[in-house]
């Protein structure tokens, strides 16, 4: 069984601890041992669970903690810079991430994925998929030979078909990301956007089809 | 158990891939012994330079296959008219298609799938009807009538429509209650139709209207 603690107590924080809590529950209906033991969080805002039906208490703020023993580290923020800036802060520190899988999800076993990733229950990842690090699909479709980049994250009901979603993006939900298209790194896909061109770095695009706003 | 050779166009040949190895793992575990042994894939001439899997190896183009017996065949190209061309040029080779679903599939136990489907959908109602070669993937069929060589793509839902003939519906399309959406047509992605669209024409939007070519 593998201590864990979450970082971030925010509604990715929670994305993740369900799926770490739901995967020992799944466990436990199979007689088999739970893998994880929720220390429970670290978040800059102590009071972040109040409210919630969440036992696992918030342990101490992120910007005072370091690594204690032999614990691994999930990942619980979406914003991808965000995401980017707290995950070399506290690698530099020596936090270990691991990657969480639901095992509700429908995940190929032949992808590749990179540390610090999360991954909800009711997502698909298909065949021959690469995740980078810290990638977040969360109830998402992503077809085979899809290809998303570091940081990036994907929300509720996404498809991305077979195209390439470079480092530090952000799709919004029901977004499409059609086959053959390629979003170029730290670009915002905006809710229920559909992508028929390839998109530049850095760019908001919105509609259907998506083009640049702002 | 025979030999399933997949015939795709792009990645999607991997995504049957997952479905049929999907369904043999939920034969094997209830004991009925495995269904099928995954040798490959056969794709259009045009498009063989390009299309190279780690775990699914190339076989030879669609065009030169020798069909041989104790194989099968299942359809992993989405798009109606090139599917059923290739389906049509493959029987003239007596090439046989297996029907796969994925073990997560409700449907009533009764149900009974016609040739070359590819059912991956996150409902289906005894009162379906489901013509041949119909791809539903990650979509909500409900109780549809959805006909032969269409496609019905991830998180759909046409759940009391009447879909044609060889329709494409593409991701996260609403199609609504008791509407008609005539053969060879194809609704965009995220659209939502509310009134029925004729045979052969492209639509989109919220609510969906037709596209100008």
């Amino acid at each position: 069984m593998q201590d864990v603690i979450i970082v971030c107590a925010g509604s990715y924080g929670k994305e993740a601890y369900w799926v770490l809590h739901e995967n020992n529950r799944q466990a436990k209906l199979k007689g088999l041992e739970e893998p994880y033991n929720i220390l429970g969080f670290i978040n800059d805002k102590l009071d972040a669970l109040d409210g919630y039906d969440i036992n696992e208490p918030i342990l101490g703020t992120i910007q005072d903690w370091y690594p204690k023993g032999d614990e691994k580290y999930v990942m619980g923020l979406g914003t991808p810079k965000d995401k980017k800036m707290l995950a070399e802060k506290l690698m530099a520190r020596g936090f270990q991430f691991i990657n969480a899988v639901s095992d509700l999800a429908n995940v190929s076993p032949d992808i590749k994925m990179g540390i610090g990733c999360l991954i909800t229950m009711g997502s698909t990842v298909g065949c021959e998929v690469e995740l980078g690090d810290f990638t977040n699909i969360n109830g998402s479709m992503i077809y085979s030979g899809a290809k998303i980049g570091s940081y990036s994250t994907t929300t509720g009901f996404t498809v991305v078909e077979n195209a390439t979603v470079k480092e530090g993006v952000y799709i919004g939900s029901k977004a499409v990301i059609t086959n053959g298209c390629t979003v170029g790194a730290w670009s915002q896909v905006a809710v229920g956007s559909v992508v028929t061109e390839d998109v530049r770095p850095g760019v908001t695009v919105f509609g259907m089809p998506a083009q640049e706003i702002g | 158990m025979k030999d399933l050779v997949i015939v795709c166009e792009d990645s999607f040949g991997l995504d049957v891939k997952m479905i049929a190895e999907g369904m043999d793992a939920y034969y094997v575990k209830n004991n009925r012994g495995h269904l099928f042994d995954i040798i490959g894939f056969i794709c259009p001439e045009n498009v063989k330079e390009k299309l190279q899997f780690k775990t699914l190896p190339f076989l030879s183009t669609i065009e030169d296959y020798q069909v041989s017996d104790n194989m099968v065949f299942a359809m992993g190209i989405v798009d109606p008219g090139r599917k059923e061309k290739y389906i049509r040029l493959l029987k003239e080779k007596n090439a046989e298609f297996v029907t796969l679903w994925a073990p997560w599939v409700l449907a009533p136990l009764t149900m009974k799938f016609k040739e070359g489907c590819i059912i991956a959908a996150h409902s289906i109602k005894e009162n379906a009807e489901i013509g041949e070669f119909v791809t539903m993937f990650h979509s909500m069929a409900g109780g549809a009538k959805v006909g032969s060589f269409s496609s019905i793509m991830s998180y759909a839902n046409v759940t009391t429509a009447d879909i044609g003939e060889g329709v494409y519906i593409a991701p996260n399309c609403a199609v609504m209650e008791n509407v008609v959406v005539g053969e060879k047509s194809v609704i965009f992605p995220n659209s939502v139709v509310v009134k029925n669209v004729k045979a052969n024409t492209k639509v989109s939007g919220i609510p969906a209207r037709k596209v100008k070519d």
